[in-house]
């Protein structure tokens, strides 16, 4: 699953910063009253839905849902089509959880402003005792974020690897957003494709490739996938028709052929960009400003040293 | 229609595991319990979706033979708001880390000490200083609207 893959990546980036154990605890009786708890929870939902599943008998509300999905929502994937059209408030809510939940993050991370944060290869300065392998940003390097990381951090496999599948990942994702409406696909998974991309391109090459691969913000990139969602969302109040209506229009371009056009495109247009602004915002803030946290950290630990050395020669 | 056992237990376990875990101080163990309850209630999606059918795409599969999409959406939407979830409690980890060494919860000292004095009646030290304006009020009712 693509989600697992985020959450994992989110997992090991800050489990670097985390102590390695586990911390002890005593063995008290509010323990066992937990252990006792968390069985009684666990038997009385076992016992519920197997009660309930046996005694359904009325007719799923969804049993109408494969032709109200061709008819209203103009889409063959009715998954999809639930969560554009039929149900899209869920989907309203759920991508405001989605950046109140990454601001939330940002602010924890950041603390003060998650702005001017982005820095290109070219400002990178390299610390005086790695030389700069080259002497510039050169065209003939396969990812340009490479020559900021020290030579131990390096591998050269990933970066060629990165380099190779970075624009076929981002090029399927765009197809999946497209095609999501009649195949399998949709902007959650588009998202988290590209988002996936991104992953592997600060994996390669740290947080300076990371945004030279997305020089945005990310949180203008999520607030621009909310404004898209909202704005297609309220679109059809302007032809008299209902919040998050759909229409189908089906039109035939010179070149490419036939096009049938979902208007609930744009609501999974908005969906996209916040996923992805959400991961970028993940990686900027576990990833970059944790290690950016752990660079400094290092440097005022060396500085210290430097001067204990000093007052005691 | 019958239920599937299995699954039943499975989600049962997770939610049990992820109970006693969610109960704890240590932030991380509290996170690995969101996890595990997330992933339980998605399996209960799975058990309230009937038996398993081929993907709901018309044109591809009969709806006769389809698997219920309504569940699948929701899970979907689900799953995404599970990994907002604990990328949110990660981060309250690693600040609660970077601020005292360690993730646990901290005991509210300030909280305890007010539902103390609220249980024995008394009024806090603090309130005698700070309340000299408002004794002022108490005394010359008349006067409250012209000051506020």
């Amino acid at each position: 699953m693509l989600v697992e893959t985020v959450t994992l990546v989110a997992f090991v980036l800050v489990l670097r910063r985390l102590p390695p154990y586990f911390t002890d605890r005593p063995l008290t009786r509010s323990r066992y009253w937990r252990m006792a708890l968390g069985a009684t929870v666990a038997a009385v939902v076992a016992g519920v839905m197997l009660v309930a599943t046996e005694a359904r008998t009325a007719v799923p509300v969804s049993a109408d849902f494969p032709e109200e999905s061709v008819e209203y929502g103009g889409g063959r994937n009715i998954v999809n089509v639930t969560l554009v059209d039929i149900r899209a408030w869920d989907t309203m809510g759920e991508i405001s959880v989605l950046v109140a939940a990454a601001t939330g993050v940002a602010s924890l991370v950041f603390l003060r402003t998650r702005r001017s944060t982005i820095k290109l290869v070219e400002q990178f300065v390299a610390p005086p005792e790695q030389a700069p392998p080259t002497p510039g940003p050169s065209r003939h390097v396969w990812i340009p974020g490479g020559r900021t990381l020290t030579p131990e951090r390096r591998s050269i496999i990933f970066e060629v690897v990165t380099r190779l599948v970075f624009h076929t990942i981002v090029v399927f994702s765009v197809y999946l957003l497209f095609s999501g409406h009649n195949d399998p696909g949709g902007g959650f998974a588009a998202g988290l494709v590209t988002g996936l991309a991104l992953v592997v391109r600060y994996l390669a090459g740290g947080r300076y490739e990371l945004d030279e691969a997305a020089p945005v913000d990310a949180g203008a990139l999520m607030g621009a996938g909310l404004f898209v969602a909202v704005a297609s969302g309220l679109a059809p109040l302007a032809f008299g028709g209902a919040v998050l209506q759909s229409a189908v229009v089906d039109l035939h371009l010179p070149v490419l052929g036939d096009l049938h056009l979902v208007t609930s495109l744009f609501f999974d247009i908005g969906v996209y960009l916040l996923v992805v602004g959400l991961v970028l915002d993940l990686l900027r803030s576990l990833g970059s400003a944790i290690d950016r946290q752990l660079l400094r950290e290092a440097e005022l630990a060396a500085a210290d040293g430097a001067g204990e050395r000093e007052v005691t020669s | 229609m019958s239920a599937n056992v299995a699954l039943i237990l499975a989600a049962s376990a997770m939610i049990g595991c992820g109970i006693y875990l969610l109960l704890e101080r240590s932030l991380t163990r509290v996170l690995v319990g969101l996890v595990m309850m997330s992933n339980g209630v998605n399996v209960l999606f799975l058990v309230a979706s009937g038996p398993a059918g081929r993907a709901p795409i018309v044109g591809r599969n009969d709806p006769s033979e389809m698997s219920d999409p309504l569940p699948q959406a929701l899970v979907l939407t689900a799953i995404v708001i599970s990994l907002a979830t604990s990328a949110f409690v990660l981060a309250m980890a690693y600040r609660s880390w970077q601020l005292t060494g360690h993730d646990d919860v901290q005991d509210d000292v300030e909280d305890r000490t007010i539902r103390r004095l609220a249980e024995t009646d008394q009024a806090s030290d603090s309130f005698d200083l700070s309340s000299g304006a408002a004794e002022e009020d108490f005394e010359l009712p008349e006067e409250e609207g012209s000051r506020g």
